[in-house]
């Protein structure tokens, strides 16, 4: 059993290892096949024996991993998160004629630092996934080497991201001294001390940099605009669903009997981050910005459903899960579209929908579940959202996320606007990748499955608090 | 007694260089303190019984790391003016308020919270801090913690290759 416990992050290491050992052997195009395959593989085997980690609920390696449902179902996520990015990557990388294959790797290793990061059950396996996915990520995130946006969105990243770390190294050692201990669970149950409480505070500011929450987004809209496009998509989906999945199981858990800071705290970055982020995205002409605006504005919606964990942690965990899950797809399949068609600014995007139909369709599909409208997938992750705010009384920030997100609308159907309403602009073809293609597939079915019939996953969520406590 | 007494030094001059470092506008004086920072530190692990991690600070921090740092800045070579240039002085002022006002809270909250800081167990055997002990620590309670380390050192020799190679084919 206990390795079972590693077989996802194992398998995903030693497909990294394949693909960087493939390079040597085969040449050119042919190189770029072999390692989609060899990644998608290892993907694949990794989330087949996530799957059968369903309903373990134990701690291995001295309570280093902390198996239980709501790790296992993040890790799911993450997983099929990267899955869909490897696919759109291949039709990207086919794109800017980029050879590297160590892009792969890196992708599998943060993949690796995700499934570990959302297992760990003590401070010191927390501190190590997230740091191997944020390497990775770093590295991803300037891989075009010769562009210079590129290397100002890697070079912002790391030392925004390495500082951060500091502070939630400095929280971590704080949390040690003031009760000795490193295991999550046996952190909650030390009593409230001036010591858990500063290390509360620097953790927070390390947890809210890296999900991109107001005032420490400034770092988002450069970075997402710079990255390449699949990364971009990454570090909104994967990133934020393994960061989510250590903050909550840190804060729920390690921190429940400070329940009074941080609801407080976190009820007020929640609104600041539905604000600035819905409100400056309105002003965005580049997609991509667009897109890092509104990341800002979903964390805001999850951190409202959070701060309702004082008095619901089930609810609270459940509908942040829920909405993770959803923005996966939708996220990712936007992302896509943008590979797909070559294009990033709102201007170009005019008459698209008029030469590539079904492309068109899926983009309108992302969008509208983006902005939240009914029988998608954003809808459903919204209404469990609000409800569970609104029913732990937390009025006034549930008002502001309404009317924050009613403003969302606006600028998501713009670009639908465009897409349909406009004038075609005659622009270069876009380019036609089946791997692209099948991840915009996905995606749209992963979009109307959640929206329409979410009855089972909700069924399966509402159980991943408790599998926490055991 | 004496530990007492020798403890308060190094701690002393660990913290007055750190303050040096960060009051510095040289960046050269400013590493040079660093470094002078880790030798106090050293030793404060050598009074916690724990000679193997006061070796490994001297060796990888004073020793690679620093000389590592001390080479970038020199490649750099920042021309003076570019060192006062910068941010604006009010935004500066209001920033350094703020992080003032947060060393008072911090400070005040450790002082008034100092007893419920958990007791460090005094029964501390003689081989705590050795390196066998150390070993036993990372290859059997912390073996997963260990083999994700090297995860990790994979990643960035994965990333220093790519990003400083000039032609990668």
């Amino acid at each position: 059993m206990q390795f079972q416990a590693i077989y996802p992050g194992s398998l995903l290491v030693a497909a990294a290892i394949l693909v960087l050992m493939a390079q040597s052997f085969v040449k050119g195009e042919k190189k770029l096949t072999i390692s989609l395959i060899i990644s998608l593989i290892g993907v694949i085997l990794a989330i087949f024996f996530t799957f059968k980690l369903f309903g373990v609920n134990e701690s291995f390696y001295e309570n280093a991993l902390r198996v239980d449902d709501f790790g296992v179902f993040l890790s799911l996520v993450a997983l099929i998160g990267t899955a869909l990015t490897i696919l759109i990557s291949a039709g990207y990388l086919k794109k800017v004629k980029s050879y590297y294959t160590e892009y792969y790797a890196l992708i599998l290793l943060a993949a690796c630092g995700m499934v570990f990061l959302t297992i760990s059950g003590d401070l010191i396996t927390f501190l190590i996934g997230l740091e191997i996915m944020s390497i990775s990520i770093y590295i991803l995130a300037g891989f075009n080497r010769e562009s210079k946006k590129s290397n100002e969105a890697a070079m912002k990243y790391f030392i925004l991201g390495a500082f951060s770390t500091g502070f939630l190294l400095f929280g971590m050692s704080m949390v040690y001294g003031a009760t000795g201990e490193i295991v999550i669970s046996e952190i909650g149950k030390a009593e409230k001390s001036a010591g858990m409480l500063i290390g509360l505070g620097l953790m927070l500011v390390g947890f809210l940099f890296k999900i991109g929450a107001v005032p420490f987004q400034n770092w988002v809209p450069d970075v997402y605009e710079g990255a390449p496009t699949p990364i971009t998509a990454f570090m909104a989906a994967g990133v934020k669903t393994a960061g989510f999945a250590a903050f909550v199981r840190i804060i729920l858990i390690a921190f429940q009997n400070c329940g009074e800071e941080w609801h407080t705290i976190l009820q007020v970055i929640a609104v600041l981050s539905m604000i600035v982020g819905n409100v400056v995205a309105i002003s965005q002409r580049n997609i991509k910005r667009l897109l890092a605006y509104s990341s800002i504005a979903h964390t805001g919606y999850m951190l409202l459903a959070f701060a309702a964990a004082k008095s619901d942690p089930n609810m609270a965990s459940s509908s942040i899960l829920f909405y993770l899950f959803t923005y996966t797809f939708t996220v990712i399949g936007a992302f896509g579209i943008l590979i797909y068609s070559g294009r990033e600014n709102l201007d170009d995007f005019a008459g698209f929908a008029h030469q590539k139909r079904f492309m068109g369709i899926a983009m309108t599909v992302f969008f509208f579940s983006l902005a939240g409208i009914p029988s998608t997938a954003g809808f459903m992750g919204k209404l469990f959202i609000f409800m569970t705010a609104i029913d732990q009384k937390l009025y006034w920030a549930s008002v502001i996320g309404i009317i924050t997100s009613m403003i969302s609308v606006f600028y998501y159907l713009r670009v639908v606007v465009y897409l349909y309403m406009k004038p075609e602009v005659t622009r270069a073809a876009p380019l036609t990748d089946w791997n692209v293609a099948i991840a915009s597939a996905v995606s749209v079915i992963g979009v109307f499955v959640l929206g329409l019939i979410p009855q089972s996953v909700i069924q399966l969520i509402l159980t991943t608090y408790q599998s926490m406590l055991q | 007694m004496i530990l007492d007494a020798l403890f308060l030094i190094n701690a002393l001059l660990a913290v007055g260089f750190a303050v040096a470092m960060i009051t510095r506008k040289n960046p050269i004086y400013s590493a040079l303190c660093l470094i002078a920072t880790f030798f106090p530190l050293a030793f404060i692990f050598l009074l916690l019984w724990a000679p193997f991690v006061a070796m490994i600070q001297i060796m990888v921090y004073a020793g690679a790391i620093m000389v590592l740092f001390v080479f970038v800045i020199m490649m750099i070579n920042t021309e003076k003016q570019e060192l006062e240039a910068g941010k604006p002085k009010w935004y500066r002022r209001i920033a350094g308020a703020i992080a003032f006002l947060f060393v008072i809270v911090g400070f005040y909250s450790i002082v008034m919270g100092i007893n419920s800081i958990a007791p460090v167990d005094s029964s501390i055997k003689e081989e705590f801090g050795s390196t066998a002990a150390l070993g036993h620590l990372i290859f059997d309670k912390y073996l997963i913690q260990f083999e994700l380390v090297s995860v990790l050192i994979l990643v960035a020799v994965i990333g220093a290759v790519f990003l400083a190679k000039k032609n990668l084919d």
